[in-house]
């Protein structure tokens, strides 16, 4: 059994959430009317994010429907170099830092495609990538997530079941979120911490002694 | 026995044997010898046969093929100082031209290769769609019926090297087959009596120049056309197959491959040599041109350089071991087929990376980025014709205005400008003119059962080394990666009338003449 450190990526790491990712994509289709379309779609879906953001990135990736899978592979590699990596947060580096330096097996938590999250887990040092993957058929993508859907709270049963088929020793490891909906995937280990923390999760952590970090 | 339950063994078949190969100079035979030396090296000896230049002697193009193409930098850098040693032992180099008899190689060389040459495999041969016809017929047609003569009497067999497009203006799966005397359209037809005809129409004293080469070639493509076939390319080649199965005896073997493009491994990723097929497309979305006229479900068969080496080694193993099945595709339409709509959308995306990477500035950087390159069957908004209309017609608006004393100035420029697009379009829309049997007006699906076959004959551990299969080729990275970026290095700059790179010398030039490295058979 060994420690792991589990990051959600978003909010803790980078600053840019994924619906970003998808309206992005939506704006660099292969056609100027299939862009706007999409484009539409993903801003309806935004005001989901109000009440779930599981929902939100469920709508917003849906507009994707009918994108080659080339595209996305060739796009996302590009949304990671030019917009995302750009949007890292010294703070998480510096605790994604640190928990390399304990040995901790780095895992990161994302709600990113596969497509996007894939360039995370070398640039950003990890052992292991747990992110959304879009269904593809016939070399073009449905717009649906497939389950499970890293979105909105993980459970805390999922995150046992994960940390047991590696081998994880979830009390001596460590969480690192952002949103509210981390709260769960924070109470699973045994050291989590709020970063950068939105009011949700605030609160949690202030009435259950965690350790905040904002800058 | 099938040959399955008889493994062949390339490595041990090719031992010692001694090939005699044309066509060194050009794409394939370049790489294919190359690579054969790289991976067999245990090769007897390969005779290759070279045409003088008006400056060079067939010594000295080979050896500045040896010493500066990038295609040998593996054998150079692998063979370090013994890099001369291992090339005198393996290659020989005659003088020849395939448009005589003979190969024009001299009675003395000949007699002296007669028993000697286990396989010919005859690589020479003009790609150009719409060549001069007398000479393309020379050197493609009877240029072929010479080399698979010369083969029967060398007692060799024989590899002939043609083109899956010989298969003329069809859509469907093309079969590893040959109907001798049938033409594309299903007419019978006697090669002798067209190429007699072909002598007749193109024979017109009245024109000179530039109008006889182009009433020429306008004769040999309506013959081309009346017999199926879409250009004087596909014509001159698939006359060149009729009359070497005519040929007595059963040692000739075809081996047709389909587009070949940038290497995926060897020499290295992404080299290419020439203007090939995809390179004026490509330049072409690498430019304003946003609508290919396309039909985006036809299939665009491309075959990476180095696997198409496999595949002719692969049928000269065959033939060597007595097992050829007389014709082997080297295609990939048939098992991993992508279309001309996928192939454009890569293209575009493979311009958008390279672009990001390289930088490109202006207003043409951010819509070469910005707006993808889309097929358009009709030709779209933004067709060519289109867009030249409207050119000539700012031309003429601008002429009207020439004279005005305020905007003279500005309108003499536009029309200057406008006549430079008019004429740059004019010759795009020729090119399309030329590649519209291809990529729209037929789907083709090459058969590769043969080769893979073959594949499937080879010892597990020979197959990654020596095998054709392209299923596991992926498309996307095969474009983006590699094909692309070596377009733009390797073959892009030869449309913009530059010298294609060349590996510097790090002795003199010519360091194989000093040494001197190769024999020379007959000079």
């Amino acid at each position: 059994m060994q420690p792991a450190a589990f990051f959600r990526v978003e909010g803790t790491l980078l600053s840019k959430s994924s619906l970003m990712a998808a309206a992005w994509m939506a704006g660099n289709g292969q056609h100027i009317r299939g862009r706007l379309a999409r484009l539409g779609a993903v801003a309806l879906a935004a005001p989901l994010a109000l009440r779930s953001t599981g929902m939100a990135t469920q709508a917003g990736w849906s507009a994707l429907r009918g994108t080659t899978e080339d595209r996305l592979r060739v796009l996302g590699e590009e949304y990671w170099h030019g917009v995302l990596h750009k949007s890292t947060l010294p703070v998480g580096l510096r605790l994604l830092e640190q928990a390399r330096d304990a040995g901790q097996h780095i895992v990161l938590i994302s709600d990113h495609p596969h497509c996007i999250a894939r360039h995370m887990t070398s640039v950003l040092g990890a052992h292991s990538l747990l992110c959304n993957h879009l269904e593809v058929v016939k070399g073009e993508t449905t717009g649906t997530l497939l389950k499970p859907i890293i979105s909105g709270p993980l459970s805390g049963q999922w995150t046992r079941d994960w940390a047991s088929q590696h081998d994880i020793d979830l009390l001596a490891s460590g969480g690192y979120g952002a949103r509210g909906d981390d709260a769960v995937l924070l109470s699973a280990v045994g050291h989590p911490c709020a970063v950068r923390p939105d009011n949700a999760l605030r609160r949690t952590a202030t009435d259950l002694s965690w350790p905040v970090v904002d800058a | 026995m099938k040959l399955a339950d008889n493994l062949l063994d390339v490595r041990k078949t090719l031992s010692g044997k001694h090939i005699l190969l044309t066509g060194v100079t050009g794409f394939l035979g370049k790489v294919w010898l190359s690579w054969l030396l790289n991976e067999v090296p245990e090769i007897g000896r390969v005779t290759v046969v070279i045409r003088p230049r008006p400056a060079l002697t067939p010594i000295q193009r080979f050896a500045h093929i040896a010493d500066a193409s990038p295609c040998f930098r593996p054998l150079r850098a692998s063979h370090g100082p013994g890099y001369a040693e291992f090339l005198r032992a393996r290659i020989d180099v005659v003088r020849g031209n395939v448009e005589k008899p003979n190969m024009g190689m001299g009675p003395a060389v000949v007699e002296r290769l007669t028993g000697e040459v286990d396989v010919v495999i005859h690589c020479a041969g003009l790609t150009d769609f719409e060549g001069v016809p007398g000479k393309m017929v020379a050197v493609n047609t009877t240029g072929a019926l010479h080399a698979a003569r010369l083969s029967a009497r060398l007692g060799a067999k024989h590899i002939h090297v043609s083109t899956c497009y010989v298969a003329g203006n069809v859509s469907g799966h093309m079969t590893e087959t040959i109907a001798t005397g049938i033409s594309p359209n299903g007419n019978a037809f006697d090669v002798d009596a067209e190429l007699a005809g072909l002598d007749a129409d193109t024979a017109l004293p009245e024109l000179t120049g530039r109008e006889l080469k182009a009433a020429q070639i306008r004769a040999a493509v309506k013959r081309a056309e009346a017999l199926g076939w879409p250009n004087v390319y596909t014509y001159t080649k698939g006359m060149a197959e009729h009359l070497v199965m005519a040929e007595p005896g059963d040692n000739v073997t075809i081996v047709r491959p389909a587009i070949l493009e940038c290497a995926t491994d060897y020499p290295f990723a992404g080299w290419n040599e020439g203007i090939n097929t995809s390179g004026p497309l490509s330049w072409l979305i690498a430019t304003a041109f946003r609508h290919l006229p396309a039909n985006p479900d036809f299939v665009f068969d491309v075959v990476p350089i180095d696997d198409a080496a496999r595949g002719l080694t692969l049928a000269t193993v065959a033939a060597l071991d007595g097992n050829s099945a007389g014709v082997y595709q080297i295609a990939s339409s048939d098992h991993n087929p992508m279309t001309f709509g996928r192939c454009i959308e890569l293209n575009g995306l493979a311009v958008r990376k390279y672009t990001r990477i390289h930088g490109s500035e202006g207003w043409q950087g951010f819509l070469l980025r910005h707006m993808d390159p889309v097929s358009a069957p009709d030709g779209g908004p933004l067709s060519v014709p289109r867009v030249r209309r409207f050119a000539r017609f700012l031309s003429k608006v601008a002429h009207n205005l020439d004279e005005d004393p305020i905007l003279g100035q500005a309108a003499r420029a536009v029309k200057e400008r406008m006549d430079t697009a008019d004429r740059s379009l004019g010759r795009i829309e020729e090119m399309l003119r030329v590649y519209t049997p291809f990529i729209r007006d037929n789907d083709y699906r090459f058969a590769t059962d043969n080769l893979r076959e073959l594949t499937a004959s080879l010892p597990e551990s020979d197959r990654e080394r020596f095998g054709y299969d392209l299923t596991d080729l992926d498309w996307c990275s095969y474009w983006v990666d590699v094909e692309y970026p070596g377009l733009m290095h390797w073959s892009i700059p030869l449309l913009h009338g530059q010298k294609a790179p060349e590996d510097p010398v790090s002795k003199p030039a010519f360091t194989l003449i000093q040494t001197p490295a190769v024999k020379v058979v007959s000079l």
